[in-house]
């Protein structure tokens, strides 16, 4: 390894999905990036499900070929299960013409990585960005080597940080909130076998992947709780998102982790018929909680917040990863504008706030479980989000919306705007599918009535 | 001299093909082609719009003008664009 600079234009923190963004489109731009990264690619992280408009970041990325090359697991849309009911959506009908992919993450996002590096990004792994400080229009990153032990600066002009939950600015500037109305946590595994639901309600054994796309299912277990089921190459990720109310009952059933995890996907409608057949790989078995949060500000002197790092919410609308695209891109666009002409370096902190607060306010909103929003304000800013995406998108939001029971939120945006997509009945998605068995009369017992619960 | 409604649209109509529709041929834009609503720009492409505005022309824009209202069809962009070189 080369040695870590002591200057660079720009710093990013973490080389995640945002942080590969940012920092491949400013390298692409002709400026001189560094990226330090706390842990070795690949390396474990959630959020396998992505929906088809990644694709655009993938081309401007360069990295669409590479990804394509990488033979993920073609999705063709969603299950959704909720109240005894079970609904699909078909992402082919709302126009794309790539399809939405189910990834594993760690190659995912070591692939963006090895992208970034290609365009030039300076990479470095095992290396932990500790603190920022800023004097004038310098600014510096103190980092922790751990390969080497060394501790030292990197003095920049501009900071994206891409550091995941860490938030290493917002921590150290207390900029962190958490939301009080999203309180979760989750557990989630991988299965081995076992069936997957396609279109059309057929449920089909996992050999039959490639040949008939699966779905991503979402199944509704009780108060705000939900599950996933996101077949991929090798198994299927299945996790647990459990609200606040339900998680004392979630820990009192099994000894251990694994019982309750396996106990949990067991009562999960549709989910746990899917699994019958299937085995829990061991030791991966994984766990986060309260990872709903934002941030009072987004970006400052000479900083840039993005993906996850500056703010998430419920991931039931599959937006994370998109989110991650969305934030890295604005900020390179921002970062760029910035360092061709210093004198707007204040307008551009402004344009990406303007940008990416109400983004991330409409996805609040529209993964909220219906009537809890609590701050009335929320609606007039989602608004500006709103209105910036195409009909086709504004369509597809609203559609996964009705599948979980959540469009009710997006109500109030029409009452303000009658020209948003959100009022449109959409004809596509279908509701009361019967799930049957490819090739077998053995009937798919149909979903209980009524809200299930994991206790 | 001053570039006029026409010169403008011209102007930001080839830098819009060439940035975000390349390979598109250029009747697939006119003067009123719904930009952000139809889907042609997405939210990032309005700040580069208005970077690339602001480099050409010499201008100052503010960060609300980033919206439909302002940037949605060719029309638009020009009148935007005019306004702000006029002499004042
Ligand atoms: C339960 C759950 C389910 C989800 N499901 C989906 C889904 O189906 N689809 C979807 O699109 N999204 C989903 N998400 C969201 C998705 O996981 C995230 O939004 C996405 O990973 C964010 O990418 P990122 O680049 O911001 O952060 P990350 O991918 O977390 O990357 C951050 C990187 O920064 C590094 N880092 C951290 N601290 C430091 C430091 N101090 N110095 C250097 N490096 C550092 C980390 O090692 C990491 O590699 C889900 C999230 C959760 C919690």
């Amino acid at each position: 390894m080369s040695p870590i600079p002591a200057k660079a234009d720009v710093v990013v923190i973490g080389g995640g999905p945002a942080g590969s963004t940012a920092a491949n489109l400013l390298a692409q731009k002709g400026y001189d990036v560094v990226l330090l990264e706390k842990t070795t690619h690949p390396r474990v992280t959630v959020g396998e499900s992505l929906l088809p408009h990644f694709w655009k970041y993938l081309d401007a990325l360069g990295a669409a070929d590479d990804i394509r090359d990488a033979a993920f697991v073609k999705k063709s849309g969603g299950t959704a299960v909720w109240r005894g009911m079970v609904r699909q959506m078909r992402l082919m009908d709302f126009g794309y013409s790539r399809p939405p992919l189910h990834v594993e993450r760690g190659e995912f996002d070591h692939i963006l990585l090895k992208v970034a590096e290609r365009m030039g990004v300076k990479v470095f792994e095992r290396v932990v960005a500790r603190k920022i400080a800023s004097n004038g229009s310098q600014r510096r990153v103190s980092y922790g080597n751990l390969e080497t032990g060394e501790e030292a600066e990197i003095t920049c002009r501009f900071i994206v940080d891409g550091s995941g939950q860490t938030g290493v600015i917002a921590n150290q500037l207390g900029f962190r909130e958490f939301d009080r109305d999203l309180r979760f946590m989750s557990v989630w595994g991988y299965f081995e076998n076992g069936d997957y639901a396609a279109q059309g309600g057929l449920v089909c054994p996992m050999e039959k992947r490639y040949e008939i796309p699966p779905t991503t299912v979402q199944a509704g277990i009780g108060d705000w709780g939900w599950c996933w089921h996101i077949p991929q190459k090798e198994s299927t990720s299945v996790g647990l998102v459990l609200a606040l109310s339900q998680q004392a009952e979630f820990k009192a059933r099994g000894a251990n982790l694994e019982e309750r995890f396996l106990e949990g996907c067991r009562r999960a409608p549709v989910v746990g018929e899917l699994l019958r057949d299937a085995t829990l790989v061991p030791d991966a078995l994984y766990g986060i909680r309260d990872f709903a949060y934002h941030p009072t500000q987004l970006a400052g002197e000479g900083w840039y917040l993005v993906g996850d790092a500056a703010a998430f919410v419920d991931p039931i609308n599959s937006a994370g990863v998109l989110t991650a695209f969305y934030t890295g891109s604005a900020a390179a666009a921002c970062v760029d504008g910035s360092l061709k002409n210093e004198s707007r370096i204040d307008y551009y902190t402004k344009v990406y706030s303007r940008l990416v607060r109400p983004r991330l306010t409409l996805f609040r909103l529209s993964a909220l479980p219906e009537g809890q929003n609590t701050y009335q304000e929320d609606y007039q800013i989602a608004l500006k989000a709103a209105r910036l995406d195409s009909a086709v998108e504004q369509e597809l939001l609203m559609v996964q919306t009705r599948l979980t029971d959540r469009s009710l939120n997006l109500a109030p945006l029409v009452a303000i705007d009658s020209g948003l997509a959100y009022n449109t009945h959409s004809n596509r998605y279908k509701e009361n599918i019967q799930l049957t068995r490819l090739d077998s009369d053995e009937p798919f017992p149909a979903p209980v009535a009524g809200l299930q619960s994991v206790a | 001299m001053q570039a006029t409604e026409a010169d403008i649209k011209e102007t930001v109509k080839d830098y819009i093909l060439s940035e975000f529709l390349p390979g598109e041929s250029p009747d697939a834009l006119d003067d009123s082609t719904l930009l952000i609503t139809s889907g042609v720009l997405d939210s990032i492409a309005t700040v580069k719009i208005v970077s690339f505005l602001e480099e050409k022309y010499g201008i100052e824009l503010e960060a609300h003008e980033l919206s439909p209202e302002y940037l949605n069809t060719l029309s638009d962009i020009a009148r935007l664009v005019t306004a702000r070189i006029a002499p004042k």
